[in-house]
């Protein structure tokens, strides 16, 4: 009697499924891992990996570019040593964990200057509508340009909201203030954010 | 919710490079600082317990065998001590089973020979007749009692003068004279040294020995 080889293979879709997520796991994962041992090439390799994008991450918080590798550099040094602290969620978690720590490291970096200065005000009003076309003529150097002019608590505000996706709530703890002033810093940060876009525009 | 503003600002955003942004960025400075300060998996070696155990015995043998050597070398070796004393003459040697004091010669002047020494016996009222030589009286000084004997010393005779035998010629007699005279001149004892005792030269046959005399009496006469 011969047993046929279909009946105890699993489908095909299964396995397919099951192996991509198992390696794009793994990889990840023996990268965190390798790090936490103190592997040096497996920690060159996550810095490779994520630098130019954190490093943008800082410059958008800190508008000197001095200020911004100094803080992209203290941030990746409390990732390495805080890595035995992370769990792995998934695909983008490692990225999104590293990110909260490079923005922390900002804050704390205008902090110690006592750059960080929001003033309470609760203008409640509706967001103004921002020109999406002309936004996507523009480059991404006058686009940071046109962020590093708002103000500190502006910028703060914009950028929380805009690019780290927090709700006013999360903003109002992490910045000490209401979520009102959040909303009302949000609100001035766009509007002047379209007025500068529009005179680049004309 | 995020509106299309948020969603083409986030598309911008991943898509810079820090060197458009930052001429100045080096990301390769920039890990060399962050691995300084990262820790690394250098594997610190940690020496086996054993090894400490061993090195111990080894540091303990050599304690005590240099202990045991220098145990050794202070029993075989006899302490020697020198002593000098000063004073009376006398030859001290005294030894015994570990100390031994080593003896000073010391050497004995032997009495001196009598001299001879003028002494005047008669006061200046009554002086002696010019005529009469002084007296010479023997002067004799008092051995030392209980001299220590010394082994007899081999007597030095002196060696006789050994006369310089000078070589002149006839031409240089007379300049050689002249010198000679004048350096040697002694009018107390010219009457004992003569020129020819002064100076003895091998002599010629037919050489006139009144010649110097005569110069001599020359130069007296220009006094």
């Amino acid at each position: 009697m011969e047993l046929t080889a279909t009946y105890y293979q699993l489908p095909n879709i299964f396995i397919e499924d099951l192996t991509a997520t198992k390696t794009h796991i793994s990889d990840e994962q023996v990268l965190v891992n390798e790090c936490i041992n103190g592997d040096r090439i497996a920690q060159r390799s996550l810095y490779d990996s994520y630098v130019d994008y954190m490093t943008i991450v800082c410059l958008r918080y800190l508008p000197n570019s001095e200020d911004a590798q100094e803080a992209m550099m203290d941030g990746f040094c409390n990732v390495f040593k805080n890595l035995a602290r992370f769990e792995y969620r998934g695909v983008g978690s490692l990225k999104a964990w590293m990110k909260k720590i490079m923005v922390n490291q900002c804050l704390m970096f205008l902090r110690k200057r006592k750059e960080l200065v929001l003033q309470e005000e609760e203008i409640i009003a509706s967001d103004p509508v921002m020109d999406t076309d002309a936004i996507s003529r523009l480059g991404i150097k006058e686009l940071m340009q046109i962020i590093h002019e708002l103000p500190d608590g502006y910028r703060m505000v914009f950028n929380l909201y805009t690019f780290e996706g927090m709700t006013h709530n999360e903003i109002g703890t992490l910045l000490g203030i209401s979520p009102n002033t959040s909303k009302s810093q949000l609100h001035k940060a766009k509007t002047m954010l379209q007025k500068r876009i529009s005179g680049m525009n004309q | 919710m995020s509106s299309d503003f948020e969603k083409m600002m986030n598309e911008k955003m991943e898509q810079a490079k820090p060197e458009e942004l930052m001429p100045c960025f080096d990301r390769n400075a920039a890990w060399e600082n962050i691995s300084e300060r990262i820790p690394s998996n250098k594997k610190t070696r940690v020496l086996p317990v054993w090894w400490t155990h061993a090195a111990a015995v080894v540091v303990g043998i050599l304690i005590g065998s240099s202990l045991l050597l220098l145990q050794n070398k202070q029993g075989n070796t006899p302490t020697v001590a020198t002593i000098k004393e000063t004073g009376p003459l006398k030859e001290i040697v005294r030894e015994t089973d570990t100390v031994f004091i080593t003896k000073e010669i010391i050497t004995y002047t032997p009495t001196p020979a009598p001299r001879r020494q003028p002494v005047v016996q008669q006061p200046k009222s009554n002086p002696l007749p010019e005529t009469a030589p002084p007296q010479e009286v023997l002067v004799q000084e008092k051995p030392i009692e209980n001299p220590i004997p010394v082994a007899p010393q081999p007597e030095i005779t002196p060696e006789p003068e050994k006369q310089e035998i000078k070589v002149v010629h006839l031409l240089d007699i007379e300049n050689e004279d002249r010198k000679s005279a004048l350096n040697n001149y002694d009018p107390a004892e010219e009457h004992r040294s003569g020129f020819a005792l002064q100076m003895p030269t091998r002599r010629l046959p037919n050489r006139n020995t009144d010649q110097p005399k005569s110069l001599l009496n020359s130069i007296r006469k220009n006094k």
